[in-house]
């Protein structure tokens, strides 16, 4: 009962640095949960270095959960951590199966699932993007980032990047999607070319 | 009149909810009821899902990016249990190196004296004693050792002396037996480099002590001594007079009581200069400005060797005194200077006659 409550002690104190965007939460997380996901994914046909990559993007998964508002506490941290790991890895090592030679055949992909080349497109899309995202200037970028990935409200933009209020950001939110939209189209038009 | 928001995916705002799935699910069903009656609308809601993806991953990257370099310089700076077990373990084995070399070996190191033959050829010898003199030396070295000095063992030295008792070699002990009563002095000289050398090789092993003196004045008449000596020479000027005018220290000669209280023995000064002072003991004169003296107990004589920064000359030399005041202090005239020692508790012990016996 005692160890539990600790538990919960201290994931109430991780999730609210989360919930105040100190990321230091994440790394006590890191630390605590490292051993066991390193363990699943070495049990499971992976390296330590997929353990590390697999644990990172399992708590991006919770930070952006926890900061979009859509996080319930069910479960340990931990526990919630490892669920997630588990069913990436498991998605991982069905599309490494699906990407086998051997395994290249039509029909694999009737379940819905998204084809390698589709993957690709995707993948490849959301990269160009990314890189785009680097051309439109720092203010611009970190307000993006800010509303559509950290699902911040116009009123908390404002007083987090120092906006006089919500209309103001709402106006730079719109020009800086429209340089996104700029940067992008010239982008595409260079790789058509 | 102009359509006016025919396509709702015009309105940005609600276009990026629809995408964020931050609409309620009855509006998002009337939303997605128009895009499968509007090709426009679905581009423009592909559009934002792809600027979305886009951005997120670009979010996602970063933080990981972040996350990694802060577990990475948690753990450069992180100290774990066996690191922490390791430095205390390397610190208990110095400390334990450290204590052995202190208590056990630093008398082995130290470089003993130059021969008696030695220092004579480069000038920084006590010149052999007169005739006179040696005639009474001779007598004594015939004595027979004090009462049960041949089994007792020496004394645990206080804290801060290095000793090691080791007996002396057999042949030595015959010919000091067989020896005249009045030993010639290139005999008492001969046999005094013979041990020098041979302390000075690490053959003969002794009891060593190292004590800082002090230099209280620099005239060899019976001055009130400064500050540490002050109460001593005031209290024991008579004393002091009396031993004074007793006290013989001359090489090779024999100083009557000086730390046995039985017998006359043989103590040899020398002198030598400071860059070959032990490193060790270096840093410690540094700190201090002392004069390094190292006392050295073979079976047969006291070694007293004085590390000076400017040498005494061979006249200096030979009229050097050296004499006890008291229980705990050590008075040594040589040449103008008068340096006092204020001796370690146990002195007397470690240094009497008996320690450098065999055992």
């Amino acid at each position: 009962m005692k160890s539990s409550l600790v538990f919960l002690n201290t994931d109430a104190k991780i999730l609210d640095l989360i919930r105040r965007g100190d990321e230091e939460g994440l790394v006590m997380l890191y630390e605590s949960n490292r051993r066991s996901i390193v363990a699943y994914v070495s049990q499971n046909s992976g390296t330590p270095d997929d353990a590390e990559d697999l644990l990172q993007e399992s708590l991006v998964v919770l930070w952006e959960r926890v900061r979009s508002g859509q996080f319930e506490y069910r479960a340990r941290l931990s526990t919630f951590i490892y669920g997630v790991a588990k069913n990436m890895w498991s998605r991982r090592l069905a599309r490494m199966r699906r990407e086998a030679p051997s395994e290249l055949d039509p029909e694999e992909h009737s379940d819905g699932a998204l084809s390698p080349l589709d993957d690709l497109i995707e993948c490849e899309e959301s990269e160009l993007v990314r890189r785009a995202l680097e051309r439109i200037g720092e203010q611009c970028k970190k307000l993006l980032k800010l509303f559509y990935w950290e699902e911040l409200s116009m009123e908390e933009i404002a007083v987090q990047m120092g906006f006089a209020n919500a209309d103001t950001v709402k106006a730079k939110k719109y020009q800086c999607k429209k340089a996104l939209e700029t940067v992008l189209r010239e982008v595409l038009e260079r790789r058509g070319s | 009149m102009p359509e006016l928001n025919l396509h709702w995916t015009d309105d940005q705002d609600l276009l990026a909810m629809f995408v964020l799935n931050r609409v309620s699910a009855s509006a998002r069903q009337g939303l997605e009821a128009h895009l499968s009656t509007c090709e426009q609308c679905r581009r423009a809601v592909q559009a934002e899902q792809l600027l979305v993806a886009g951005i997120k991953r670009a979010g996602r990257e970063e933080l990981k990016a972040r996350l990694k370099e802060r577990v990475a310089l948690r753990r450069r700076f992180e100290v774990t249990w066996y690191q922490v077990a390791g430095a205390a373990a390397a610190i208990v084995v110095l400390v334990s190196i450290g204590i052995y070399n202190r208590w056990f070996t630093a008398g082995e190191k130290e470089r003993a004296p130059l021969t008696v033959q030695e220092q004579h050829e480069v000038g920084k010898l006590n010149t052999p004693p007169d005739r006179s003199k040696l005639a009474e030396k001779g007598k004594e070295k015939g004595e027979a050792p004090a009462a049960g000095a041949g089994t007792s063992r020496p004394r645990r030295p206080e804290k801060g002396m290095a000793t090691e008792a080791l007996p002396a070699p057999v042949e030595a002990k015959s010919k000091r037996a067989a020896e005249p009563e009045v030993a010639p002095l290139q005999i008492a000289a001969a046999q005094a480099g013979k041990e020098a050398e041979a302390l000075n090789k690490g053959t003969l092993k002794a009891t060593t002590m190292w004590v800082e003196g002090t230099v209280l004045s620099h005239g060899i008449e019976d001055r009130a001594a400064p500050q540490l000596y002050a109460p001593l020479a005031g209290k024991k000027s008579a004393e002091l007079r009396d031993r004074k005018n007793e006290a013989q220290a001359l090489t090779g000669q024999k100083q009557r009581d000086f730390v046995g209280g039985k017998e006359k023995e043989s103590i040899i000064v020398a002198q030598r200069s400071l860059p070959d002072l032990p490193v060790s003991r270096k840093a410690r004169r540094q700190e201090k400005n002392t004069i390094e003296t190292l006392f050295q107990r073979t079976s047969g004589r006291l070694h007293v060797t004085v590390y000076l920064d400017t040498l005494v000359s061979e006249p200096e030399l030979q009229t050097a005194r050296i004499m006890p005041i008291g229980e705990d202090s050590i008075i040594l005239n040589l040449g103008s200077q008068r340096i006092g020692y204020k001796m370690p508790p146990g002195w007397r012990q470690v240094l009497a006659p008996e320690t450098g016996k065999e055992r």
